[in-house]
């Protein structure tokens, strides 16, 4: 398999923190990838730095060959790589359905274009299929507002998915979900990742996710690569167990 | 037909007749109306649609006045002409202010692009030489507008008030058509979650600064109205009392729906004209109306009106949200 995404000496410190301290990592196409670690491992700066909301200090970013570092995160995700939020972040006050147009009409260049009705531009029909994709078709024109956390984090992966990413970063989807919510949202990330043939790279806390969903986990520590692997050899790597996991592979970090 | 464009067409019909039954003076206040409708509307796709509160556009009102005033009496005066270039000289204005204020959010935007308002007042006020500073510019002319074979004169009250409609309609039938047109849609999504879009493969900057640009040209072109409309143009047309006007209007009349601004201005200058003429302390009860219906009706008064057709018909009560704009 191609590697799709290719991370070369990262670095990023602040002040005397070093948040990412020189991570290498290669994510082969259609790869489904965990990154783990306990908190301040540095696994939200690593996603800051690979998406362009923030500059590393050193290291270079590729995706499918093309060096993407320091470009604005627009650009890159033009570029073909997306991301989720850790904390829900969609638009309140549109529908559903315009929530998941804005991604389908930037992918055509639609966006500024300022004479045609919205509610009547062929790309909302493969809004509605994305919205589709994730089980939301009946809640199309609801405003977001007043959907559950549930939903609009399955709203923000189809808003992700209408970017139509080679690679798509996802920021601890089931944060702050209940557990019957986590199933359904982990569910249908399994079945999308299936289907799609997205690479995915996941940041998650609960290891129940990580090890029935992953390929292949890899764990920061202090801003390093600690562990790279199947999740079978993570489970039984010692040093993992020591820093992370303290024998138990059900806790919330 | 959609039901927003009946109702806009039943409006447009009701202000083509309303002036033929009023004498000169209220016709001169309805045509203030309608610069001042354009004017807040013009605002409101910064402020309402994508979320900017901007505190200077007073400032592209008096570039397009000034422009407009200074073209017609110059050597070829033609009121076309002279809207057509003072709407584009206050968008250029406009889109350079923009630049350099889209980058700040909600009261840092409010404040610089105040600063950049009270700049732009006091080279009008210090420019005598081109803006006749404080006296400003007077006896500006109507000329007569020539439509193929037939000239219409535009000295006549009415007359103006016929061409300033047109102009208007216009002007807020391209306006409405951005809100519901994909722009409008991503203006809304820069309003609702301005760092999101930027993870969309949208950039959110330049979005801004085009609603920031369009908004001027719009601002710019109701002040190339009233130039020729007033006679008179003074300095105080750029200075920051009245882009809070601006402001007020939307707020009174409701910022999330598309006519709120209109019904807005319609309101407050109707409301100053009568609380004027029985007392010298307006302000102070406009001031006070303004303030009494920010508090109990935050969504305006277009903005309740759409709520109570809402309910009226049964649907959703959802609050009312920008872009609802089936709502007159």
């Amino acid at each position: 398999m191609d590697v799709v995404l290719k991370i070369e000496g990262l670095r990023k410190h602040f002040g005397s923190v070093r948040a990412v301290d020189g991570i290498d990592l290669e994510v082969r196409e259609g790869e489904f990838t965990a990154v783990i670690g306990p908190n301040g491992a540095g696994k939200t700066t690593f996603f800051h730095l690979v998406t362009g909301a923030a500059a590393p200090d050193e290291g270079r970013v590729y995706l499918a060959g093309q060096d993407i570092t320091g470009w604005p995160p627009a650009s890159i995700v033009r570029a073909g790589l997306a991301r989720t939020f850790q904390i829900t972040s969609v638009f309140p006050d549109l529908t559903a359905l315009e929530n998941v147009l804005l991604p389908c009409l930037a992918r055509q260049n639609h966006t500024a274009r300022f004479w045609p009705d919205h509610a009547r531009h062929p790309a909302r029909q493969t809004a509605f299929a994305m919205l589709k994709r994730v089980g939301l078709a009946g809640d199309a024109d609801r405003p977001c507002r007043m959907m559950s956390h549930a939903d609009q984090k399955l709203v923000e992966v189809a808003m992700a998915l209408a970017t139509e990413p080679r690679v798509l970063l996802l920021d601890e989807p089931a944060a702050g979900l209940a557990p019957g919510e986590t199933d359904r949202v982990i569910g249908t990330l399994r079945d999308v990742a299936a289907s799609e043939g997205v690479t995915m790279v996941l940041i998650e806390h609960d290891m129940d996710i990580v090890f029935s969903m992953a390929d292949r986990v890899v764990v920061l520590h202090q801003g390093r690569v600690l562990a790279d692997g199947p999740p079978e050899d993570i489970r039984r790597n010692p040093t993992v167990k020591e820093v992370y996991l303290g024998g138990t592979f059900a806790g919330r970090g | 037909m959609d039901r927003s464009v009946v109702a806009w067409l039943v409006l447009l019909a009701a202000a083509a007749v309303l002036p033929l039954g009023l004498g000169e003076f209220h016709v001169h206040l309805l045509t203030e109306i309608l610069i001042l409708a354009l004017f807040a509307a013009a605002f409101n796709l910064l402020f309402g649609y994508t979320g900017l509160l901007s505190f200077g556009q007073a400032a592209y009102f008096a570039v397009g006045a000034y422009t407009s005033a200074l073209w017609l009496k110059g050597p070829w005066p033609s009121l076309p002409l002279a809207l057509a270039v003072g709407a584009l000289l206050a968008a250029a204005v406009a889109l350079v202010v923009g630049y350099l204020c889209v980058r700040r959010d909600e009261i840092y935007f409010a404040m610089v692009t105040l600063a950049f308002g009270q700049l732009i007042f006091v080279v009008i006020w210090r420019w005598r030489e081109v803006t006749g500073g404080s006296d400003g510019i007077g006896g500006i002319p109507r000329p007569p507008l020539h439509l193929g074979l037939a000239e219409v004169a535009l000295a006549p009250t009415l007359h103006f008030y016929y061409f300033a409609l047109a102009v208007v309609a216009a002007a807020l039938y391209v306006l409405w058509r951005i809100t519901r047109s994909p722009l409008g849609l991503t203006l809304q999504a820069v309003r609702d979650n301005a760092r999101r879009v930027d993870y969309l493969g949208v950039p959110m900057g330049r979005y801004r600064l085009a609603a920031f640009t369009v908004s001027g040209l719009f601002c710019g072109l109701a002040g190339a109205l009233f130039a020729p409309y007033q006679g008179t143009i003074t300095p105080d047309l750029s200075d920051w009392m009245r882009s809070a006007e601006a402001v007020m209007m939307t707020l009174l009349g409701g910022p999330q729906v598309f006519g709120g601004p209109v019904l807005g201005a319609a309101l407050m200058t109707l409301l100053k004209d009568f609380v004027a003429s029985e007392t010298e302390y307006w302000p102070l009860l406009v001031g006070t109306a303004v303030v009494l219906l920010v508090l109990f009706l935050p969504g305006g008064v277009g903005g309740a009106l759409w709520a109570m057709k809402k309910q009226g018909t049964g649907q959703e009560t959802a609050p009312a949200r920008a872009g609802a704009e089936e709502a007159v």
